[in-house]
């Protein structure tokens, strides 16, 4: 088991504002599963995303990826922890505006202790011809590549995705989605996936549906399909 | 492999140009100014204090009416253990210069040698050379001829005298003053021709110099008794008494203490700018912060990061403006010496004080400042950077607005956003106008020193004597002085006070002093915040008595610190006999005293020539002063005000997509910070003021005998106000016209 998670609780706010964002989540996942953790808007699927990344806390409950207990780690350990194991990938791309596509991606290369190998994955990514461009005169679609590609290059075992296609339109989505396909393929890597979107269940190994704060629903998908025959 | 973000350092510079040459300049003029002024004080000083063993100046001197014999000097020196020169002079009036006068002697070769500044030394018939000041003043140059006493004298050079650093005619005199009195070295032909009488001013060298002050007192004093009964002994003047050799270095102190002043005031300020762009940083920056530390950024790295780029500005700053103080500044402020004292040559040395103050110090401080503000900032985690949720306080409760017209709750709520943003744009203009201040009061202090020296005048002539002597001039009142010390400390510089002795019912002063009643002048009162029933305590100048007195009375007199009894109570502290007076008041000219009797006449005139040259003294240093408070001012306001702005860049540009036009966007967002900085200017004008006040008594009070009343002119206030807002004015134009370049279609993709 590469994810486990036991009794995830987190509220929001004291007294008459207290919100309970997370009520006693518990799940798993094995390596190289696509994982989609989906429900409506105020869920909790993207603090859930944020505290298995560790750049949130949980109030208790306890979460263990490849064995090791994150809930006792100090701030430092969490660091590095994200450092050697985790790749993240954001709705809003939060490429920085005066680095190249190129050293956008180096930046997540700094951090791999064996790193891939940049210029094949900028073909894999399709942007070998934007490479010494800045993001803002990328696509939304590129800087999402990019964005994917910082996340990628340093070989995480989990990549945690929030909304990867939230701020993109329907084919450039498609093709955002095929390349976290591919690159869960080809690199094993496994990829946790919040989404608004009910269609994107669909190309995922396993589906937890979220609503107020609990799961409703964790079940392996048996009707996989390809991003390729996803429609919306 | 090393860090990509390396690449993004000389890139964020780029990328806020505007805010990094205003850094950039801020701290090369702060740090070329203030390194310039330390290495040329220094080095001046140096110079000074190597020329006393350089030029072999003397220990003392003294004049007799007739010239000694040989064996008369032999006798001197041996019974006082000193070698005697020769320094004989001649004074001459120089033609077509009312009341101008060019004092003559020999080459110097054994004591009080000269420095050649420029040319050579006279050595044909009528040729001289002159003091450099002198000639500066009067405007003589190598090669022009000088008429005096109907003979013309040819300049063939320009030096500086060692005994004559500043050009006191005469050591009983208050003040030099340079345009009307020179002095010049000539050939031994030249000067034997010279009809004029000669004075026979003898320098004498101790053959084992006495240490310190006391001690060189006693011999100097058992030197002068012997003297007395040498010959008609008419002057002896102890080096330590002479202002010609004195007053220079006391002057070095004096400006060093402002300096000192004006560079803690600039770190305070460097300080703040360095928190407020730190934070301004990383608030721009807050999603990269936070995309960094989800990715696996650890906090020493984006630290590292962030710090490179404004210790590079630092770094450069200071390197470039310790070369423009060691080769600019270091001129501009020698030459303000050189425009009031005639000084030797020097050489400017490197000043480890002034490397550590102007740049070792701004570096830690940037470092120090830098680290912390990022570190407190990075316990934020790295959700909250990418959200942007910087602040811990989050306003609970909206204000309602709603009985007011649009326009009108934009612009509050405009406000009530910026709000955290316009207090520190207010602690920023608090301290730019306390840097201005600085500058602007000082120069319209010593004008007002002038006019109310002139204006409190005791009586047309103070005349003091060097024994007692009656006079018939109706009005004239006798008076008594003694010159005390004060105590001095590390707060006040050892200065004289004048305790004088005045007739109860004497028709100058109107204070009709009772018995035993101390009164004391206003300027005294304040320098060292003394009230009615305070007690103060002088000292004898050279031993250890000291008197005590109580205040009963406060008088204005801002001329001078002086205390004032009554004539029996001076005679009876003091044990100074009734005949034994000091001198006369008189609204008449006394005329019935022998000239030579006549110690000094202080007059308008000499007070004038005092404040004159206390403008001149003060003056270029606090015009240089004034000068720097302004632009470093401006360049404030433009930093702080610019960042301000900024922060509403994207506000601005989203307004324009919905259709605001430029006018409306100006009125909604500009206007406030318009307004804003207008009152923060005037809000802090008393704050400034009793700031400037708390930096000016310890500052003066270290820094010069006597006390220039704080009194600043409206005019002061109202320049502060013009300069901030002509300097707000400025950004916002050039802000404004960066926000208008922003494609809308970019403005979209930047926000959130």
């Amino acid at each position: 088991m590469l994810l486990e998670i036991n009794d995830l609780c987190k509220t929001y706010g004291k007294g008459d504002n207290k919100l309970e964002v997370l009520k006693n989540i518990s799940f798993s996942i094995e390596k190289g599963e696509v994982c989609v953790l989906l429900g409506p808007s105020g869920s909790g699927k993207s603090t859930l995303l944020n505290i298995i990344g560790g750049i949130d806390s949980a109030d208790s409950g306890l979460i263990s990826i490849n064995g090791d207990m994150t809930k006792n780690m100090t701030e430092k350990e969490l660091t590095i922890y994200r450092r050697k194991h985790l790749g993240y990938v954001f709705q809003m791309y939060n490429l920085i505006p005066n680095l190249t596509l190129k050293e956008n991606i180096e930046v997540g290369e700094y951090l791999g202790e064996n790193p891939l190998e940049i210029n094949e994955l900028i073909d894999v990514l399709g942007l070998t011809n934007h490479q010494n461009k800045v993001p803002n005169q990328l696509s939304g679609g590129q800087q999402q590549r990019t964005a994917i590609g910082r996340a990628i290059i340093k070989n995480p075992d989990i990549l945690l995705c929030d909304e990867p296609t939230g701020a993109l339109d329907y084919k450039t989505s498609k093709a955002i989605l095929k390349l976290l396909e591919d690159v869960n393929k080809k690199y094993n890597t496994t990829i946790i996936m919040v989404t608004h979107n009910d269609a994107i269940k669909n190309m995922a190994d396993r589906i937890i549906k979220l609503k107020d704060g609990e799961i409703r629903k964790n079940y392996l998908n048996s009707n996989k399909v390809t991003a390729d025959e996803l429609e919306w | 492999m090393k860090n990509p973000l390396n690449k993004r350092i000389t890139r964020n510079i780029k990328n806020e140009l505007g805010k990094y040459i205003a850094i950039f300049l801020f701290m090369v003029i702060s740090i070329g100014f203030i390194s310039g002024y330390m290495v040329a004080d220094d080095s001046l000083k140096r110079s000074y204090k190597g020329s006393f063993d350089k030029y072999n100046i003397e220990n003392g001197n003294f004049t007799f009416l007739n010239k000694l014999n040989m064996s008369t000097i032999k006798e001197i020196e041996k019974e006082n253990k000193i070698k005697v020169y020769k320094l004989f002079y001649k004074d001459l009036k120089v033609d077509n210069k009312k009341d101008c006068e060019i004092r003559f002697y020999k080459k110097r070769n054994k004591v009080n040698r000269e420095c050649l500044m420029k040319g050579s030394f006279p050595k044909k018939e009528r040729e001289i050379v002159i003091d450099r000041m002198f000639a500066k003043l009067n405007n003589y140059k190598i090669g022009d001829a000088i008429k005096m006493s109907g003979k013309e004298y040819y300049i063939t050079g320009l030096v500086a005298i060692s005994d004559y650093s500043a050009l006191f005619k005469n050591n009983s005199d208050m003040m030099f003053d340079v345009n009307k009195f020179g002095v010049a070295i000539t050939n031994e032909s030249t000067y034997s021709k010279m009809k004029s009488r000669e004075i026979y001013k003898y320098a004498f060298k101790y053959n084992k110099e006495p240490k310190g002050d006391s001690k060189e007192k006693k011999i100097s004093d058992n030197l002068a008794k012997k003297l007395y009964f040498k010959g008609q002994l008419e002057e002896f003047t102890p080096r330590y008494l002479n202002k010609a050799i004195k007053f220079t270095g006391e002057d070095f102190e004096r400006d060093g203490v402002m300096i000192d002043t004006l560079f803690y005031i600039l770190i305070v300020i460097i300080a703040f700018i360095f928190a407020v762009t730190a934070d301004s940083t990383v608030i721009k920056e807050a999603n990269v912060i936070g995309t960094l530390r989800a990715s696996g950024y650890k906090k020493d790295e984006i630290i590292r990061h962030y710090i490179c780029s404004p210790m590079l500005i630092t770094l450069i700053s200071a390197l470039v403006g310790n070369i423009i103080g060691y080769t600019f500044f270091v001129d501009i402020c020698a030459n303000l010496y050189y425009g009031s004292y005639s000084l030797p040559t020097f050489v400017p040395f490197f000043n480890l004080t002034a490397f550590v103050k102007t740049t070792i110090i701004p570096l830690l401080l940037m470092l120090v400042i830098n680290y912390t503000v990022l570190k407190r900032r990075l316990n934020t985690s790295p959700i909250d950077f990418i959200r942007r949720n910087l602040t811990k306080n989050k306003s609970k409760r909206v204000i309602r607005l709603n009985k007011l017209n649009f326009m009108t709750k934009f612009k509050i709520r405009v406000f009530l956003q910026n709000m955290p943003n316009y207090f520190l744009l207010f602690i920023g203009i608090f301290l730019a106008n306390v840097l201005l201040f600085f500058g602007l009061a000082l120069v319209p202090l010593l004008n007002n020193f002038e006019k109310e020296t002139i204006d409190n005048m005791i009586a047309k002539y103070q005349v003091y004597l060097v024994k007692p002597q009656e006079t018939k001039t109706k009005g004239a009142e006798k008076f008594y002085q003694k010159s005390l010390s004060n105590i001095p400390n590390s707060e006040f510089k050892q200065e004289d006070i004048s305790v004088m002795g005045i007739d109860k019912e004497s028709k100058y002063f109107k204070l009709k002093p009772k018995k035993g009643e101390v009164i004391i002048s206003d300027s005294f009162a304040e320098k060292y915040d003394l009230n009615k029933n305070d007690t103060f305590t002088l000292k004898e100048k050279y031993n250890k008595k000291k008197y005590k007195f109580v205040v009963g009375r406060i008088f204005k007199y801002p001329a001078n610190e002086i205390v004032i009894l009554n004539e029996s109570t001076f005679c009876n502290k003091f044990g100074v006999k009734k005949t034994d007076f000091t001198g006369y008041f008189s609204n008449k000219k006394i005329e019935d005293i022998d000239e030579k009797n006549v110690l000094l006449t202080v007059t308008k005139s000499e007070l004038t020539k005092i404040t004159r040259q206390l403008k001149t003294s003060l003056g270029g240093m606090y015009v240089a002063v004034d000068v720097f408070s302004i632009v470093t001012f401006m360049l404030i306001i433009f930093l702080l005000t610019k960042l301000t702005i900024e922060k509403n860049a994207n506000s601005i540009s989203m307004i324009k997509i919905l259709g605001y036009t430029a006018k409306e966007q100006k009125k909604l967002y500009l206007s406030t910070t318009r307004l804003v900085v207008f009152f923060s200017i005037v809000i802090s004008l008393p704050i400034t003021y009793y700031t400037f006040v708390l930096i000016y008594k310890p500052m003066m009070r270290k820094m010069m005998s006597g006390w220039l009343p704080l009194n600043v002119p409206f005019g002061v206030y109202l320049q502060v106000i013009l300069l901030g807002m002509g300097a707000y004015f400025v950004v916002e134009q050039i802000v404004y016209r960066n926000i208008k370049r922003i494609p809308l279609g970019l403005a979209l993709k930047n926000v959130e």
